[in-house]
């Protein structure tokens, strides 16, 4: 756990360092705060301030009144809503039959899904709006749901994929396995998934990241399969 | 573990559905397209076999691209792992508000790109940017730094790609680190082993595995970062000094309406990151072994 030996050094360089992080975390989107509560004058002012002399919120009642904002809001809610749920159903189901099954084919689809990662999203979008347009979807919601999950599911099946095959097979009923694996280190994973990643891989593809590392060394009796499957 | 082929396959399908439909034909189409001279938007087209190639190969504009887009994935990679492991090693300790902490230090990860990207370019103005007025409060420059000018405007790219994408390389290094067994620590420390060497041949051989995986991941997003590079100068003069190949692919696309040409670039871009991972799985596959 501690790298770190313990006394006043190490008291100090952990919360010298913390406070680092947090203004590199925090402070950005402070700032954006304070802006956002200042009237037009003060926000050029120099010397700038960092809590508002003249507290208002002008800003965001115009947001309300003078934009659609609650439209592209709804929007956003609907389009992310409906990507999570359909990329979960199929990513769940899809690595869940790569991990549980044993088929010909099926390390060339994993292969597959690491590969489409190369290709540059954007350019993607050219090919991808003439196929909306033959399917009659342009300017809908559908056809973003169906662009956002073009993003995510490779990302998801991946993660997922992993996460399935740190949990052995025996562990598999109930479904939510809470059990340890039995080769994990006791104590030090108390879950499939260690926090702070404890969120399961698919619920968004950026809150997911750490359990990519999460799976790679769950069980590392897998660990040389996995790798030559990379490959 | 079963054979079973068909439940197998039946469970994949509404993946290999969607990846065959919404990946993997764009991608096919794309390498077609790169063969014509077609127009963005109107039907004319005309094949050219692989003269766009061709015309890369000498293209300056194709060059300064790649050029720039190497500086920016090198760059932003080495930046967000060094502060990325860095912040993981702090967040494992135990001490008081880490908890709190670990949740603040994702922020920049969930917040949308547009959002990063209008909040450094505000930190960042010239004219009005607090960081600007620090430099200048703190004595260290006279004159107010054109951040976004041609000159600072990849520095302040690689400065606002590392502050949002740093939670990543946490997040992965820090889930990895909480697994490795505390004996290991308590045996290392039995040995006499300063931090520096308990880091060095406990912490960083137990993640090996990890970092692999993190640096593959974030040299491909970086290489084919669209949105933070594109956000950052748009259309404007200075974009040409942070032009990396994708932007380029855009530009050529819609703004110039080349889509072959467009889609050729985007061949390239998948070619070169086919044959830089490859290199990376061989060379490092190979070390790690022997490690």
């Amino acid at each position: 756990m501690s790298l770190l030996d313990r006394g006043v050094g190490r008291t100090a360089a952990l919360y010298g360092g913390g406070l680092v992080l947090l203004a590199i975390g925090a402070f950005p989107l402070l700032w954006m705060l304070s802006t956002s509560l200042k009237p037009s004058g003060e926000i050029f002012a120099t010397p700038p301030t960092l809590v508002p002399r003249n507290f208002t919120l002008e800003n965001f009642a115009r947001l309300f009144a003078e934009t659609s904002f609650l439209m592209y809001f709804w929007n956003s809610v609907a389009v992310s809503l409906a990507t999570v749920l359909l990329t979960l159903a199929v990513s769940v189901s899809g690595a869940y039959g790569l991990t549980r099954f044993i088929f010909p084919g099926r390390e060339k689809v994993a292969d597959l899904i690491l590969v489409t990662y190369m290709f540059a999203p954007i350019m993607i979008i050219i090919p991808f709006y003439i196929l909306v347009r033959q399917l009659g979807l342009v300017n809908t919601r559908t056809a973003l749901v169906l662009s956002y999950t073009s993003f995510c599911l490779p990302f998801c099946l991946w993660l997922l994929r992993a996460f399935f095959e740190g949990i052995p097979s025996s562990s598999r009923r109930p479904p939510s396995s809470t059990a340890p694996a039995p080769d994990a280190p006791s104590g030090t994973l108390s879950s499939p998934s260690p926090s702070p990643a404890s969120s399961p891989p698919a619920s968004s593809p950026s809150s997911s990241p750490g359990t990519t590392s999460c799976s790679p060394s769950c069980s590392s009796r897998r660990r040389s399969s996995r790798r030559s499957r990379l490959g | 573990m079963r054979r079973n082929a068909l439940a197998g396959w039946l469970l994949l399908a509404p993946s290999l559905l969607l990846i065959g439909g919404l990946i993997v034909f764009p991608i096919l189409y794309n390498v077609w397209l790169s063969l014509f001279d077609k127009h963005s938007f109107m039907p004319v087209q005309r094949f050219v076999a692989l003269q766009h190639y061709a015309y890369f190969a000498r293209d300056p504009e194709f060059w300064s691209s790649v050029h720039y887009g190497l500086v920016y994935a090198g760059s932003t990679l080495i930046l967000q792992l060094v502060l990325g492991v860095a912040a993981a090693l702090l967040l494992n300790e135990a001490f008081r508000g880490r908890n709190l902490l670990r949740g603040i230090v994702l922020f920049p990860y969930m917040i949308p790109t547009i959002v990063a990207v209008i909040l450094w370019k505000w930190l960042l103005n010239d004219s009005y940017g607090l960081v600007n007025h620090l430099l200048i409060a703190g004595g260290l420059v006279r004159a107010p730094l054109a951040w976004l000018g041609k000159d600072y405007i990849m520095s302040s790219l690689v400065l606002t790609s590392v502050w949002q994408f740093f939670p990543f390389v946490v997040i992965a290094y820090l889930a990895r680190l909480q697994t490795i067994p505390p004996e290991l620590y308590e045996a290392a420390k039995v040995d006499g082993a300063s931090a520096w060497q308990r880091f060095a041949f406990v912490t960083l051989p137990q993640t090996w595995n990890v970092l692999f995986v993190i640096v593959l991941l974030r040299s491909i997003f970086m290489f084919t970062k669209f949105d933070t590079v594109w956000l950052m100068a748009g259309e404007g003069g200075v974009s040409r000094y942070i032009r990396t190949l994708p932007v380029y692919a855009y530009a050529r696309t819609f703004t110039y309406l080349q889509a072959g040409m467009g889609a050729a670039l985007a061949v390239i871009m998948f070619a070169m990151l086919l044959m830089i991972t490859a290199v990376y799985f061989r060379v490092l596959r190979g070390s790690e072994r022997t490690a």
